[in-house]
């Protein structure tokens, strides 16, 4: 069994035929044909391709020889052979790949941002909310819930007395959940809708308390026309989805 | 399918405008055949200054009163959720330092419900806000309204509406009243010391070619 580093080198010396990197081997799969079938130049090419693999072969066998004449030398392709690619190089690579793509991403984002946060111009406070809600709020601005006494408690950014979910780059943010049961067929709230009111009230403090700092309200896809229609008359808050 | 919603937009002035407002909401009755408003909880409304004051006073924001007081009524209780309700949302009581205005809104819904415009010309009379408009709300949603008031901030209209009425303040904004009544649309006419535009001789419909080419002409009249 090759078990030391130099058993192994010494192994690929004197059996190039399986290095990745000898010559005549291709890209191809097993039983995949160079020509469509049918014509008389796939004979020829197979043959002539059998030839030259021969030929390389023997040209490798006879240099394997002569280097096991000369003593053990390293083999150029046996580093590269012997390196664990899907190891430390494509597994790492997909792992990362995955993790950014995945749900975790903003999660992990915010955490580190959390961290090293300074604070801006307001204060990150606990807040004790309602189920309905806090879910969402708290998977877009990555700030955990915390259950204590029966409550709900995560962390909002409070300037000059206004709650905001969220403060990223200089930005103040309002994640709302879905409203998707309250939207007609023209996408927006349903004319018996109680309370659309608090919307615009809502609007119009944090625009006030932000001061000239922008507040954006991100809402479901397909409920920007309906928050737009609710908060017409109040600039200041931009809705996007 | 089309959505409507009439807007009335007044300048702040740190009250609640009690009187106009018990008007316009009797109006609204009138306008919408109703022997009655209801509230958020589905009761009738006693049209009276002084149940219409105590329903403002409640809303003010203790923490803010400078944002005024904002109410709901419906045409029909709100608790039967039957689609051919009208919302009536007013935002009054701003006061003047705010970046705010006070607001009467009609949230209509289908072109069914959309009464004669000349209930809304009365009711501009009663109120008397510097801008009303009678909007199609994916009109105003295609157009970008929204994004527009950001940087107009009420000096100017984000864009002109089919039925849209301007004090002479804002008409000014636009080049003046002299201006406005050389407006290629249907109908423009002196109104209530502003003026008042109409596009089309019928309700405003976004899907219908003629209708915008008309609303963007006059646009582009405005330079808008």
């Amino acid at each position: 069994m090759i078990q030391t580093d130099d058993q192994r080198r010494w192994w690929f010396a004197t059996h190039p035929e399986y290095s990745w990197r000898r010559r005549g081997i291709t890209s191809r799969k097993h039983g995949e044909r160079k020509h469509a079938p049918g014509t008389y130049l796939e004979y020829a090419d197979q043959d002539q391709d059998e030839a030259d693999r021969n030929a390389a072969l023997d040209e490798e066998f006879r240099k394997a020889i002569e280097l096991d004449k000369k003593g053990i030398e390293a083999d150029p392709h046996t580093f590269l052979d012997l390196f664990p690619y899907r190891r430390l190089v494509t597994a790492p690579i997909s792992f990362f790949q995955a993790l950014l793509r995945s749900q975790a991403q903003h999660t992990i984002l915010n955490a580190v941002k959390k961290a090293g946060d300074s604070g801006g111009p307001g204060k990150w406070v606990e807040v004790a909310r309602s189920r309905i809600g806090i879910e969402h709020q708290s998977k877009m601005s990555g700030n955990p819930i915390e259950e204590r006494d029966g409550k709900r408690y995560i962390k909002e950014y409070l300037r000059y007395g206004v709650y905001f979910d969220d403060y990223v780059n200089g930005k103040l943010y309002e994640y709302k959940g879905s409203y998707g049961k309250l939207i007609n067929k023209f996408r927006l709230f349903y004319d018996w809708v109680r309370g659309v009111k608090t919307l615009p009230d809502q609007a119009k403090r944090q625009a006030a308390a932000a001061r000239g700092i922008p507040v954006i309200w991100k809402v479901g896809k397909d409920q920007v026309k309906a928050f737009r229609k609710a908060v017409g008359n109040v600039p200041g808050i931009e809705i996007v989805p | 399918m089309n959505s409507y919603t009439f807007r009335q937009r007044c300048r702040p002035r740190g009250d609640f405008r009690i009187r106009e407002i018990v008007e316009f909401l009797q109006l609204m009755e009138v306008t919408f055949q109703r022997m009655s408003l209801y509230d958020s909880d589905g009761e009738p409304v006693e049209l009276t200054s002084k149940e219409i004051r105590r329903f403002m006073e409640e809303a003010v924001d203790k923490r803010f009163p400078s944002l005024g007081a904002s109410v709901e009524f419906f045409t029909i209780s709100p608790l039967k959720r039957d689609n051919n309700t009208v919302r009536i949302e007013i935002c009054t009581g701003t006061h003047g330092g705010e970046p705010f205005i006070d607001s009467c809104d009609l949230s209509i819904g289908g072109p069914w419900k959309v009464p004669d415009l000349s209930y809304f010309e009365q009711s501009i009379k009663i109120l008397r806000p510097f801008e009303a408009f009678l909007a199609e709300d994916e009109n105003e949603y295609q157009l970008d309204a929204h994004g527009i008031l950001q940087t107009t901030r009420f000096k100017k209209p984000e864009i002109i509406r089919a039925f849209h009425y301007l004090d002479a303040e804002m008409a000014r904004s636009i080049g003046g009243i002299e201006y406005c009544l050389e407006a290629p649309a249907w109908r423009v006419e002196r109104f209530c010391d502003g003026v008042l535009i109409q596009l089309v001789p019928v309700l405003f419909d976004s899907t219908n070619s003629r209708h915008l080419q008309v609303q963007k002409d006059v646009m582009r009249y405005f330079k808008l």
